[in-house]
Protein backbone atom coordinates (compact mmCIF):
# COMPACT_ATOMS: atom_id res chain seq x y z
CA UNK A 1 0.00 0.00 0.00
CA UNK A 2 0.99 3.40 -0.80
CA UNK A 3 2.11 5.92 2.26
CA UNK A 4 0.61 8.64 3.25
CA UNK A 5 1.28 11.82 2.14
CA UNK A 6 2.17 11.08 -1.31
CA UNK A 7 1.80 13.60 -3.26
CA UNK A 8 0.56 13.55 -6.98
CA UNK A 9 -1.67 10.26 -7.09
CA UNK A 10 -4.54 10.48 -9.66
CA UNK A 11 -6.45 7.52 -8.06
CA UNK A 12 -7.40 6.86 -5.15
CA UNK A 13 -8.57 3.29 -4.27
CA UNK A 14 -10.86 2.35 -1.01
CA UNK A 15 -12.07 -1.10 -0.84
CA UNK A 16 -11.04 -3.54 2.44
CA UNK A 17 -11.00 -6.86 0.69
CA UNK A 18 -7.33 -6.90 0.19
CA UNK A 19 -7.47 -9.27 -3.23
CA UNK A 20 -9.97 -6.79 -4.69
CA UNK A 21 -8.08 -3.58 -3.81
CA UNK A 22 -4.92 -5.41 -5.62
CA UNK A 23 -6.14 -6.60 -8.57
CA UNK A 24 -8.16 -2.85 -9.16
CA UNK A 25 -5.53 -1.12 -8.45
CA UNK A 26 -2.86 -4.32 -10.69
CA UNK A 27 -5.33 -3.38 -13.84
CA UNK A 28 -5.53 0.84 -13.38
CA UNK A 29 -2.09 1.30 -13.05
CA UNK A 30 -1.43 -0.78 -16.40
CA UNK A 31 -4.50 1.45 -17.92
CA UNK A 32 -1.59 4.27 -17.21
CA UNK A 33 -3.22 5.66 -13.51
CA UNK A 34 -0.93 6.28 -10.51
CA UNK A 35 -2.85 4.31 -7.80
CA UNK A 36 -2.49 4.94 -3.90
CA UNK A 37 -4.88 2.08 -2.17
CA UNK A 38 -6.49 2.57 1.54
CA UNK A 39 -7.64 -0.25 3.06
CA UNK A 40 -10.61 1.29 5.05
CA UNK A 41 -12.73 5.05 4.72
CA UNK A 42 -10.75 6.39 7.82
CA UNK A 43 -7.24 4.87 6.09
CA UNK A 44 -8.02 7.22 3.26
CA UNK A 45 -8.95 9.59 5.33
CA UNK A 46 -6.07 10.01 6.84
CA UNK A 47 -4.35 9.95 3.39
CA UNK A 48 -6.44 13.17 2.33
CA UNK A 49 -5.76 15.05 5.65
CA UNK A 50 -1.99 13.94 4.98
CA UNK A 51 -2.10 15.76 1.56
CA UNK A 52 -3.32 13.33 -0.83
CA UNK A 53 -5.55 14.67 -3.45
CA UNK A 54 -6.74 11.72 -5.90
CA UNK A 55 -8.27 13.33 -8.88
CA UNK A 56 -10.62 10.52 -8.24
CA UNK A 57 -11.68 8.32 -5.18
CA UNK A 58 -12.95 4.61 -6.37
CA UNK A 59 -14.93 3.92 -3.08
CA UNK A 60 -16.19 0.81 -1.42
CA UNK A 61 -18.97 1.11 0.66
CA UNK A 62 -19.21 -1.51 3.32
CA UNK A 63 -16.09 -1.52 5.14
CA UNK A 64 -15.17 -1.74 8.76
CA UNK A 65 -13.43 1.38 11.18
CA UNK A 66 -15.14 4.04 8.81
CA UNK A 67 -17.43 2.50 5.66
CA UNK A 68 -17.69 4.70 2.40
CA UNK A 69 -20.75 6.62 3.61
CA UNK A 70 -19.14 7.66 6.75
CA UNK A 71 -15.98 8.81 4.39
CA UNK A 72 -18.00 10.58 2.15
CA UNK A 73 -20.02 12.43 5.15
CA UNK A 74 -16.36 13.23 6.45
CA UNK A 75 -15.18 14.90 3.28
CA UNK A 76 -18.27 16.56 2.92
CA UNK A 77 -17.44 18.39 6.07
CA UNK A 78 -13.61 19.31 5.19
CA UNK A 79 -13.62 21.73 2.67
CA UNK A 80 -10.52 20.86 0.94
CA UNK A 81 -11.60 17.55 0.25
CA UNK A 82 -15.44 18.06 -0.88
CA UNK A 83 -14.93 18.68 -3.88
CA UNK A 84 -12.88 15.06 -4.35
CA UNK A 85 -14.99 13.06 -7.09
CA UNK A 86 -16.10 10.05 -6.11
CA UNK A 87 -17.07 6.66 -7.75
CA UNK A 88 -18.66 4.18 -6.00
CA UNK A 89 -18.07 0.55 -6.62
CA UNK A 90 -20.09 -1.37 -4.35
CA UNK A 91 -22.17 -4.97 -3.99
CA UNK A 92 -24.78 -3.14 -2.81
CA UNK A 93 -25.91 0.05 -4.78
CA UNK A 94 -27.14 2.58 -2.54
CA UNK A 95 -30.60 4.68 -4.15
CA UNK A 96 -29.97 7.46 -1.48
CA UNK A 97 -25.94 8.51 -2.31
CA UNK A 98 -26.87 9.08 -6.48
CA UNK A 99 -26.43 12.71 -5.52
CA UNK A 100 -23.69 12.58 -3.48
CA UNK A 101 -21.10 10.76 -5.89
CA UNK A 102 -20.01 11.02 -10.05
CA UNK A 103 -21.47 7.18 -10.47
CA UNK A 104 -22.35 4.05 -8.93
CA UNK A 105 -21.01 1.06 -10.05
CA UNK A 106 -22.07 -2.37 -9.10
CA UNK A 107 -19.94 -5.56 -8.13
CA UNK A 108 -18.56 -7.26 -10.48
CA UNK A 109 -17.33 -4.41 -12.53
CA UNK A 110 -15.37 -4.74 -15.71
CA UNK A 111 -12.09 -2.99 -15.95
CA UNK A 112 -13.10 -1.41 -19.24
CA UNK A 113 -16.32 0.08 -17.31
CA UNK A 114 -14.97 1.41 -14.91
CA UNK A 115 -11.99 2.92 -16.95
CA UNK A 116 -14.22 4.37 -19.02
CA UNK A 117 -16.37 5.56 -15.75
CA UNK A 118 -13.16 7.39 -14.29
CA UNK A 119 -11.90 8.77 -17.38
CA UNK A 120 -15.48 10.72 -17.31
CA UNK A 121 -15.61 11.88 -13.74
CA UNK A 122 -12.37 13.05 -12.72
CA UNK A 123 -11.38 15.73 -12.01
CA UNK A 124 -8.89 17.47 -14.51
CA UNK A 125 -5.25 16.47 -13.56
CA UNK A 126 -3.10 18.65 -12.83
CA UNK A 127 -0.74 17.87 -15.60
CA UNK A 128 -0.18 14.37 -14.42
CA UNK A 129 -0.80 11.37 -16.12
CA UNK A 130 -5.09 11.02 -15.73
CA UNK A 131 -5.53 9.86 -19.27
CA UNK A 132 -3.54 7.19 -18.67
CA UNK A 133 -1.90 5.66 -21.75
CA UNK A 134 -4.36 2.52 -22.00
CA UNK A 135 -5.87 2.09 -25.07
CA UNK A 136 -9.09 2.45 -23.31
CA UNK A 137 -8.80 6.62 -23.60
CA UNK A 138 -11.50 8.72 -24.32
CA UNK B 1 -96.09 -12.39 35.77
CA UNK B 2 -95.50 -9.01 35.63
CA UNK B 3 -92.11 -8.03 35.40
CA UNK B 4 -90.28 -11.26 35.28
CA UNK B 5 -89.69 -10.76 31.47
CA UNK B 6 -87.59 -7.44 31.88
CA UNK B 7 -85.79 -9.18 35.09
CA UNK B 8 -85.11 -11.90 33.07
CA UNK B 9 -83.71 -9.84 30.52
CA UNK B 10 -81.69 -7.55 32.66
CA UNK B 11 -79.84 -10.65 34.38
CA UNK B 12 -79.56 -12.15 30.81
CA UNK B 13 -77.48 -8.87 29.66
CA UNK B 14 -75.98 -8.82 32.72
CA UNK B 15 -75.05 -12.40 32.33
CA UNK B 16 -73.77 -10.84 28.70
CA UNK B 17 -71.63 -8.06 30.13
CA UNK B 18 -69.86 -10.72 32.35
CA UNK B 19 -68.76 -13.02 29.42
CA UNK B 20 -67.90 -10.15 27.21
CA UNK B 21 -65.64 -8.27 29.88
CA UNK B 22 -64.50 -11.71 30.67
CA UNK B 23 -63.62 -12.54 27.08
CA UNK B 24 -62.32 -8.65 26.44
CA UNK B 25 -59.84 -9.68 29.64
CA UNK B 26 -58.51 -12.82 28.37
CA UNK B 27 -58.11 -12.30 24.77
CA UNK B 28 -54.35 -12.65 24.36
CA UNK B 29 -54.42 -9.92 21.84
CA UNK B 30 -54.47 -6.02 22.37
CA UNK B 31 -57.80 -4.99 22.05
CA UNK B 32 -58.65 -1.37 22.15
CA UNK B 33 -62.19 0.53 22.29
CA UNK B 34 -62.74 3.58 20.94
CA UNK B 35 -65.79 5.77 21.56
CA UNK B 36 -67.39 8.46 19.23
CA UNK B 37 -64.76 11.13 18.81
CA UNK B 38 -61.95 9.12 18.43
CA UNK B 39 -61.35 8.84 21.73
CA UNK B 40 -60.45 5.16 23.69
CA UNK B 41 -62.49 4.41 26.24
CA UNK B 42 -60.71 0.68 27.27
CA UNK B 43 -57.50 -1.29 26.48
CA UNK B 44 -57.53 -4.69 27.53
CA UNK B 45 -54.69 -6.23 29.64
CA UNK B 46 -52.70 -7.33 26.23
CA UNK B 47 -53.36 -4.11 24.91
CA UNK B 48 -52.34 -1.98 28.34
CA UNK B 49 -49.00 -3.99 27.86
CA UNK B 50 -48.13 -3.51 24.64
CA UNK B 51 -48.67 0.38 24.77
CA UNK B 52 -47.28 0.58 27.79
CA UNK B 53 -50.58 1.87 29.83
CA UNK B 54 -52.13 1.35 33.18
CA UNK B 55 -55.47 1.70 33.87
CA UNK B 56 -56.66 4.77 31.96
CA UNK B 57 -57.08 7.12 34.90
CA UNK B 58 -56.74 10.57 34.72
CA UNK B 59 -56.85 10.82 30.88
CA UNK B 60 -53.71 8.41 31.09
CA UNK B 61 -55.61 7.33 27.39
CA UNK B 62 -55.62 10.47 25.96
CA UNK B 63 -51.99 11.56 26.92
CA UNK B 64 -51.13 7.80 25.39
CA UNK B 65 -52.45 8.47 21.86
CA UNK B 66 -50.49 11.97 21.84
CA UNK B 67 -47.44 10.29 21.98
CA UNK B 68 -47.54 6.84 19.98
CA UNK B 69 -46.78 8.84 17.24
CA UNK B 70 -47.81 5.95 14.56
CA UNK B 71 -45.36 4.79 11.09
CA UNK B 72 -47.15 3.18 8.51
CA UNK B 73 -45.02 -0.23 7.24
CA UNK B 74 -42.30 1.62 5.94
CA UNK B 75 -41.57 3.54 9.11
CA UNK B 76 -43.23 7.06 7.70
CA UNK B 77 -45.64 9.31 9.84
CA UNK B 78 -48.96 7.68 9.69
CA UNK B 79 -51.50 10.33 9.15
CA UNK B 80 -54.28 10.40 11.98
CA UNK B 81 -56.55 9.89 9.30
CA UNK B 82 -55.63 6.54 8.11
CA UNK B 83 -55.08 5.09 11.26
CA UNK B 84 -57.56 1.56 11.56
CA UNK B 85 -59.82 3.50 14.51
CA UNK B 86 -60.53 6.46 12.08
CA UNK B 87 -60.92 4.11 9.26
CA UNK B 88 -63.46 1.84 11.14
CA UNK B 89 -65.14 4.70 12.43
CA UNK B 90 -65.85 5.68 8.76
CA UNK B 91 -67.35 2.50 8.51
CA UNK B 92 -64.57 0.50 7.06
CA UNK B 93 -62.77 -3.16 7.90
CA UNK B 94 -59.75 -3.69 8.55
CA UNK B 95 -57.70 -6.42 8.36
CA UNK B 96 -54.09 -6.59 8.85
CA UNK B 97 -52.72 -3.79 8.59
CA UNK B 98 -49.27 -3.41 9.74
CA UNK B 99 -47.74 -0.40 11.83
CA UNK B 100 -45.74 1.15 14.82
CA UNK B 101 -45.70 3.38 17.26
CA UNK B 102 -43.06 4.74 19.61
CA UNK B 103 -43.90 3.66 23.37
CA UNK B 104 -41.57 3.94 26.61
CA UNK B 105 -40.36 0.72 25.77
CA UNK B 106 -39.10 1.40 22.16
CA UNK B 107 -41.04 1.17 19.06
CA UNK B 108 -43.72 -1.52 18.75
CA UNK B 109 -44.29 -3.19 15.63
CA UNK B 110 -47.98 -4.88 15.45
CA UNK B 111 -50.94 -6.20 12.92
CA UNK B 112 -54.39 -4.19 13.48
CA UNK B 113 -57.71 -5.44 12.66
CA UNK B 114 -60.82 -2.66 13.38
CA UNK B 115 -64.36 -2.67 12.70
CA UNK B 116 -67.02 -0.45 13.58
CA UNK B 117 -69.22 -0.85 16.62
CA UNK B 118 -72.83 -0.17 15.23
CA UNK B 119 -75.49 1.14 17.45
CA UNK B 120 -79.11 -0.32 17.12
CA UNK B 121 -80.38 2.43 14.59
CA UNK B 122 -77.30 2.20 12.47
CA UNK B 123 -75.26 4.53 13.29
CA UNK B 124 -71.74 4.65 14.64
CA UNK B 125 -70.66 4.64 18.21
CA UNK B 126 -67.33 3.79 18.12
CA UNK B 127 -64.86 1.23 17.11
CA UNK B 128 -62.83 -1.80 17.85
CA UNK B 129 -59.50 -1.98 17.26
CA UNK B 130 -57.21 -5.77 17.53
CA UNK B 131 -53.60 -5.40 17.76
CA UNK B 132 -51.56 -8.44 17.01
CA UNK B 133 -47.73 -7.40 18.21
CA UNK B 134 -45.23 -8.54 15.51
CA UNK B 135 -42.39 -6.76 16.82
CA UNK B 136 -40.53 -9.86 17.19
CA UNK B 137 -41.46 -10.92 13.71
CA UNK B 138 -39.63 -7.32 11.87
CA UNK B 139 -36.92 -7.68 13.85
CA UNK B 140 -36.49 -11.16 12.75
CA UNK B 141 -37.16 -9.57 9.15
CA UNK B 142 -34.73 -6.76 9.45
CA UNK B 143 -31.72 -9.03 10.79
CA UNK B 144 -31.89 -11.51 7.88
CA UNK B 145 -32.68 -8.38 5.06
CA UNK B 146 -29.40 -7.58 6.71
CA UNK B 147 -28.09 -10.62 6.48
CA UNK B 148 -28.48 -10.84 2.94
CA UNK B 149 -27.17 -7.60 1.96
CA UNK B 150 -24.26 -8.49 3.93
CA UNK B 151 -23.65 -11.77 2.14
CA UNK B 152 -24.67 -10.14 -1.40
CA UNK B 153 -22.20 -7.21 -1.04
CA UNK B 154 -19.27 -10.72 0.01
CA UNK B 155 -20.66 -12.43 -3.08
CA UNK B 156 -20.21 -9.54 -5.70
CA UNK B 157 -16.91 -8.36 -4.34
CA UNK B 158 -15.75 -12.44 -4.78
CA UNK B 159 -16.97 -12.42 -8.29
CA UNK B 160 -15.46 -8.95 -8.88
CA UNK B 161 -12.36 -10.78 -7.71
CA UNK B 162 -12.39 -13.69 -10.11
CA UNK B 163 -13.72 -11.17 -13.31
CA UNK B 164 -10.95 -8.94 -12.68
CA UNK B 165 -8.00 -11.37 -12.56
CA UNK B 166 -9.56 -13.43 -15.41
CA UNK B 167 -9.84 -10.23 -17.35
CA UNK B 168 -6.32 -9.30 -16.23
CA UNK B 169 -4.66 -12.60 -17.38
CA UNK B 170 -6.34 -12.76 -21.00
CA UNK B 171 -4.95 -9.28 -21.51
CA UNK B 172 -2.16 -8.30 -20.02
CA UNK B 173 1.42 -10.00 -20.49
CA UNK B 174 2.05 -12.65 -17.68
CA UNK B 175 4.27 -14.76 -16.87
CA UNK B 176 4.10 -18.13 -15.25
CA UNK B 177 5.02 -17.13 -11.86
CA UNK B 178 2.09 -14.04 -12.17
CA UNK B 179 -0.53 -16.34 -13.83
CA UNK B 180 -0.22 -19.52 -11.39
CA UNK B 181 -0.63 -16.09 -8.59
CA UNK B 182 -4.02 -15.11 -10.08
CA UNK B 183 -4.82 -18.54 -10.89
CA UNK B 184 -4.67 -19.13 -7.21
CA UNK B 185 -6.50 -16.05 -6.20
CA UNK B 186 -9.37 -17.25 -8.63
CA UNK B 187 -9.62 -20.78 -6.99
CA UNK B 188 -9.58 -19.38 -3.23
CA UNK B 189 -12.40 -16.45 -4.57
CA UNK B 190 -14.44 -19.57 -5.70
CA UNK B 191 -14.22 -21.72 -2.58
CA UNK B 192 -15.51 -18.48 -0.70
CA UNK B 193 -17.62 -17.52 -3.14
CA UNK B 194 -19.36 -21.54 -2.49
CA UNK B 195 -19.21 -20.86 1.23
CA UNK B 196 -21.45 -17.57 0.85
CA UNK B 197 -23.75 -19.47 -1.18
CA UNK B 198 -24.11 -21.83 1.57
CA UNK B 199 -24.48 -19.02 4.31
CA UNK B 200 -27.22 -17.78 1.85
CA UNK B 201 -28.97 -20.69 1.43
CA UNK B 202 -28.98 -21.87 5.03
CA UNK B 203 -30.18 -18.42 6.48
CA UNK B 204 -33.51 -18.68 3.77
Amino acid sequence: MASAGTPGASLLVVEDDRDLREVLSDSLRLEGFDVLEAADGLDALEQLRHGVRPALLVLDLVMPRMDGRELLGAMRGEGALADIPVVLVTGTPPRDLQGEVRAILKKPVGIDELVACIRRNAAPARGDSLGGTGAARS
Amino acid sequence: MPGTQPEQLLTRARHQVTELEAIFAAHADGLVIYGPDGEIRSMNPAAREMFGASDGSEGEYAELMKALAPLDADGDPLPLDELPSRRAMRGELVHGFVMAVHTAKGLVWYSASAAPLWTADGAIAGAVVSCVDVTHLRRLKEEREKLVRALTHDARTRLNVIQTHGELLGRAAVDAEDARRRGGIIVSSTRRLAGIIDALVDGS
